[in-house]
């Protein structure tokens, strides 16, 4: 083959600037960098928050000054400093009467995010908690759910509104202690989503969160409390992209999912953050805590596909605390030039009869650094549990790395584990078996790599799918060489 | 728990990588579950006795150990070589001084990971042994038998394996104890695989409850050669076994196996570390395990593909089966890959007695503990089945059976 | 329509064609046989634009350009196609939806509109009764659990859905038993147009009962050391290469 497909290609596409990467200009408010009990206090009274959610985040921050940030993951980055950090940010005109009222440059980022809110009301019934740095600023279909019984709102509206539920649930499933930024995120919680799902009801729509960064240095730290009572199902959408940035940017999120008995909860994130340029400049550090408890008879299914952020480091987890309950983790994770990746899942198996699946799919393109780290943990009372892991990983250069670092733990000898791992190149016949078809190479990586998670794309919801195959086509160009 | 408190009563030695090796020692602390590779055990029931440096009289009959054909027999007994039970034709150098500048104060392959072992049997090793395989056409064996008496005793032995272009190795070693009390068996293996040359080393653990028993097997390889370890662990309190091989040269192939039977509060620990260092090699690992009682198993393979390592194929299958209800297995295959054009897989399965093969062998009149030593039998058979040779395989079982009691033989 | 002149390819620095020459014209089918290792697939490879394959002499012309300066894809979207003797399993990637990514690159490159789905699944119906290819194979992976006369059928099939003007079939049938021979057969006998050609590489006579060739060549050591019409199909039949090896003197 001539040489430029090879060489000139992968250099033209790698000047490629990043797809969504785009700021809005909106004023903001900001409270000087910096973290100590004064922000914290600054903080919860900016939010009119109740004294029992100062004194949470007060004991978070102590927790927090005592931990070290943690080094055992496969990545390298350097440690962000913790106090130069704003913790919050929150655009100055804060509530819409109307979607007329609506800042026009907000429209305009939504627009580029395919979300208008117009479109998405009229077209897909999907409801929208629009977060902008740190606050909500536009919730629709809110009658629609209430009508339900449902509560999808911000997390700051929630504490006002319901705060016996917030209060109940806060720190259960990711207590304070849990690990660094976990600690910090519940000392700092800016705002996020909260979510109930009453007894009995299913949730008729996609309830869907687009998060963005936009404030330049300013730390992310959403907060997401989801309840599913007892028999109901919900099917969550979280997406993210991000702003082209120079300076790092931190995102420490918290997700706390609660499914009570015979609820459902399925939980889809396409997250796509700046991931740096080509030289590994820039890009955000996700840092993020996702977890999920599981009682009796009840499902809680991750679905990710991860393709943005400098440093990921991610393990949305199941616990399956309750009998026949079951805990599902389905993974795409792209990396490309000189991103890094640790994420895998935790399955903690308390119940009997419980099940848990986990396929991941990890694609290491560039010079980048790709693991797969995963926990399945089989108590001793937790009979006749199952697990099946499947992880595979994808090669697309010499100069990039894929790792699978698992850990099984079994103290039942009832259970059943399989565990499966491969590691392999893409397959240059499947590239000429396509180019002979016609197919240039581009579209070839692109057609097969989708292949190859596709096991993990058709667990997204529909509109989600779509827009996950076009982020690992992307996310790919231009990395075979 | 500090090392200094735990060697306190033991003599270094002589040697200049001994001295070493003690200064680097002091002011150490024990790898706690903490540390990634110490995560699944506990040293805490090793650390807490009192080990001392011990004679080398010893009273067990080793008719029964040793295997007919193997002609060349050397007895280690507290980490010392009993020259009157061992009988040899072979290039082998002994004492401490023998092993100067064969290996040095921190030469582990996987660093961090079992180096405060390594490094105590260096400091308060009694005796070592280089051993140098050169013949060019047929293969030389070699059996060892360690002999711990316990009674506090502390067996400290440095080994080296040469095996020089072209030569064949085989090595079996067997772990036997005697006496009442504690034991602590801590060998260090220095394995050398020049260019073309074969080392097989065959360790057969079947010391008593009492014993401790860490063992570091540290393997380079030059090109074309091929070094193949067995652990066949049962037996003992505590039993750990580090296998570090690294790939120096293209066309190596590399095997490690395994099978580990526990009962009680037994703990078989085998962390395996291959290093593709170099392009165009094999790496294979099969560790296959039954927990009874209350035992722990852990297996941890550790494959690293370098940057430029083209072409590897590396592959790693741990299968446990848990017999009892307060067994626990603890399995953590690991792939750590920087190269693209590689093959590399890893399994781990984690069960029970097939509950349908179990009722069929009991419908045909078959007693459940014959049928369970039947199924168990079969699925630790493809271990054995790795071996090189028939007779080797019956030796194998036949030495195992004492320790693993649901093992079938003839 | 294909005009290789003294064609000269190695493989791992060893040398398989050694000066082939052939003509191809439009409206003929021209087979190739030859014993195991005379350079049979190798050409279909070099004709396909595959890598592994170094050309170090001579040229290819296929409808006035140089094939030889054309990359793989570009190949194929002037009209070449490859029917493979080991086709290569997809995973993931639907039969259909892979059919169209190749159909509409190459409307892309004729400049045409992409094609509707409704012509699409139409195009898909008809072809697939072709080669009698069950409709639920072309939702499937491509090539995912297929047996081997599935695939060759998958190969026809795609032959038949993106029409090209010379197609290349490298032992088609090979692994095939009669029904599936009859009916790879039969689908490429229908396809055959007066603007469109095929090399058809065999090793055995018995494709040629059912796909009648107007010429046949025979392969040997990289070259082209005999030519006849259909009849000399069945003299090898039954005389063998030793035949062919003796005529030739060696």
């Amino acid at each position: 083959m001539a040489e430029y497909t090879e060489n000139e290609l992968a250099k033209d596409l790698e000047n490629k600037e990043y797809e969504y990467g785009f700021t809005t200009n909106i004023e903001s408010e900001k409270i000087p960098n910096g973290l100590n009990e004064d922000v914290i206090r600054m903080i919860s009274a900016k939010k009119n928050e109740p004294e029992w959610l100062l004194e949470f985040r007060l004991k978070s921050f102590q927790i927090w000054s005592e931990m070290v940030e943690p080094d055992w993951a496969h990545v390298k980055y350097e440690k962000p400093d913790f106090q130069a950090i704003s913790y919050y940010a929150a655009p100055k005109k804060q509530k819409y009467e109307s979607w007329d009222d609506v800042d026009p440059e907000m429209k305009e980022t939504m627009n580029k995010l395919g979300i208008s809110l117009e479109e998405q009301k009229r077209l897909t019934g999907v409801a929208v908690d629009f977060v902008m740095d740190s606050v909500s600023v536009a919730t629709s279909f809110k009658e629609k759910l209430a009508e339900l019984g449902i509560i999808f709102c911000s997390f700051s509206e929630a504490v006002q509104d319901h705060p016996e539920l917030v209060k109940k649930y806060l720190g259960t499933v990711v207590p304070q202690t849990d690990n660094f930024y976990a600690a910090l995120n519940s000392a700092v919680f800016s705002d996020g989503s909260f979510c109930y799902i009453p007894k009995g009801v299913r949730c008729p729509m996609e309830l869907s969160t687009y998060f963005r960064i936009n404030e330049a240095g300013t730390g992310q730290f959403e907060r997401t409390l989801l309840i599913a009572d007892e028999d109901s199902y919900v099917s969550y959408l979280e997406g993210c992209t991000a702003p082209q940035r120079d300076e790092n940017q931190l995102h420490a999120a918290v997700v706390e999912l609660i499914s009570l008995d015979g609820a459902e909860i399925k939980y889809s994130t396409v997250q796509n953050w700046f991931p740096g340029d080509k030289d590994g400049k820039g890009g955000v550090f996700n840092f993020v805590t996702k977890r999920g408890i599981c009682h009796t008879g009840s499902t809680i299914s991750w679905t990710q596909v991860e393709t943005g952020s400098a440093v990921t480091w991610k393990y949305p987890s199941c616990i399956l605390k309750g009998d026949n309950s079951t805990g599902e983790f389905y993974s795409v994770a792209v990396t490309n030039n000189h991103q890094m990746a640790d994420t895998g899942t935790k399955m903690i198996h308390l119940g009997k009869n419980t099940k848990s699946t986990i396929i991941s799919k990890g694609i290491s393109a560039g010079e980048s650094e790709n693991s797969y780290r995963g926990l399945v943990k089989i108590d001793r009372k937790a009979d006749n549990a199952r697990n099946f892991t499947q992880c595979d990983s994808l090669l697309m250069t010499d100069r990039s790395g894929a790792h699978t670092f698992p850990y099984i733990e079994c103290e039942n000898p009832t259970a059943q584990l399989e565990h499966e791992a491969t590691t392999s190149k893409i397959g240059e016949d499947q590239i000429f078996y396509c180019l002979q078809r016609g197919i240039d190479e581009e579209k070839a990586i692109g057609l097969i790599v989708n292949g190859y998670c596709k096991d993990v794309l058709n667990k997204l919801p529909m509109e989600f799918a779509v827009e996950a195959q076009k982020l690992l086509t992307i996310s790919l160009e231009g990395s075979v060489g | 728990m500090s090392v200094t408190e735990f060697v306190k009563n033991l003599q270094a030695n002589n040697s200049a990588f001994g001295k070493k090796s003690a200064s680097l020692l002091e002011g150490k602390d024990f790898p706690t579950t903490r540390d990634e590779y110490w995560k699944y055990t506990r040293l805490r029931k090793l650390t807490k006795n009192e080990f001392t440096q011990s004679g080398k009289d010893f009273s067990s009959d080793l008719s029964g150990v040793w295997k007919e054909d193997y002609s060349n027999r050397l007895v280690i007994v507290n980490g010392k070589i009993d020259e009157s039970a061992s009988k040899y034709d072979l290039s082998i150098s002994k004492g401490i001084q023998s092993i100067e500048g064969e290996i040095k104060e921190n030469d582990n392959i996987n660093a961090g990971d079992d180096q405060i072992f390594s490094m105590i049997s260096k400091a308060y090793a009694e005796d070592a042994l280089v051993i140098d395989f050169n013949n060019q056409k047929e293969r030389d064996l070699l059996q060892i038998v360690f002999v711990n008496t316990r009674n506090s005793a502390i067996a400290n032995t440095l080994i080296k394996i040469k095996a020089s272009k072209n030569a064949n190795a085989r090595i079996i070693c067997n772990y036997i104890s005697e006496g009442a009390g504690v034991g602590f068996t801590n060998t260090y293996f220095n394995l050398e695989a020049d260019e073309n040359s074969n080392i097989e080393l065959v360790n057969l653990q079947a010391e008593e409850a009492g014993t401790f028993h860490i063992q570091s097997v540290n393997g380079t390889q030059e090109k074309d050669s091929k070094i193949s370890v067995w652990n066949f662990s049962s037996g003992a309190d505590l039993i750990r076994n580090n296998v570090n091989i690294r790939q120096n040269g293209k066309g190596c192939d590399t095997h490690v196996n395994g099978m580990y039977y526990g009962e009680e509060k037994q703990h078989i620990d085998n962390h395996i570390f291959i290093d593709h260092a170099s392009e165009d090699c094999e790496s294979n690992e099969l560790f296959k395990g039954v927990m009874n009682g209350q035992s722990t198993g852990v297996f941890n393979g550790r494959v690293i593909v370098r940057k430029d390592s083209q072409r590897i194929n590396a592959y790693q299958q741990n299968s446990n089966i848990l017999l009892s209800e307060k067994a626990t297995i603890n399995s953590k295959p690991e792939l750590e890959i920087y190269a693209d054009d590689v093959k590399c897989s890893h399994g781990s399965v984690t069960g029970q007695l097939d509950a349908k093969a179990l009722f069929y062998l009991k419908a045909r009149g078959i007693s459940e503990e014959r049928a369970k030593k039947m199924l168990v039998s079969s699925f630790l058979e493809e271990v054995i089945e790795t071996l090189p040779e028939d007779e080797l395989k019956n030796y194998v079982v036949s030495q195992m059976v004492s320790r693993i009691q649901l093992l079938d033989h003839e | 329509m294909l005009k290789i002149n003294n064609l000269h390819a190695q493989v791992e620095g060893k040398e398989i064609l050694k000066g082939l020459n052939l003509e191809v014209k439009a409206g003929e089918v021209h087979a190739i046989m030859g014993p195991n290792g005379a350079g049979k697939s190798t050409l279909a490879s070099v004709l396909a634009g595959n890598e592994d394959f170094e050309v170090t002499d001579g040229s290819v012309d296929f409808e006035g350009k140089d094939l030889l300066e054309l990359e793989t894809d570009e190949r194929a979207k002037e009209g070449l196609f490859l029917a493979f003797q080991y086709p290569v399993e997809i995973p993931g990637v639907s039969n259909i939806n892979f059919l169209k990514t190749a159909i509409n690159e190459k409307r892309e490159y004729q400049g045409k509109e992409a094609i509707s789905a409704k012509d699409f699944m139409a195009m898909v119906r008809e072809k697939s009764k072709l080669v009698e290819l069950d409709s639920k194979l072309a939702n499937r992976s491509v090539n995912v659990g297929f047996s081997g006369g599935e695939k060759k059928r998958n190969e026809i099939f795609q032959m038949a859905m993106l029409e090209p003007k010379l197609s290349v079939l490298d032992e088609t049938d090979s692994g095939l038993d009669i029904d599936a021979l009859r009916i790879v057969a039969k689908g490429v006998n229908e396809l055959k147009k007066e603007d469109t050609a095929s090399i058809v590489i065999t090793h055995y006579q018995r494709l040629l009962d059912y796909i009648v060739p107007d010429y046949v060549h025979v392969l040997y050591d990289g070259k082209i050391v005999k030519s006849g019409p259909k009849e000399l199909a069945l003299e090898l039949e039954e005389k063998g290469y030793d035949w062919i090896k003796e005529e030739i003197g060696q």
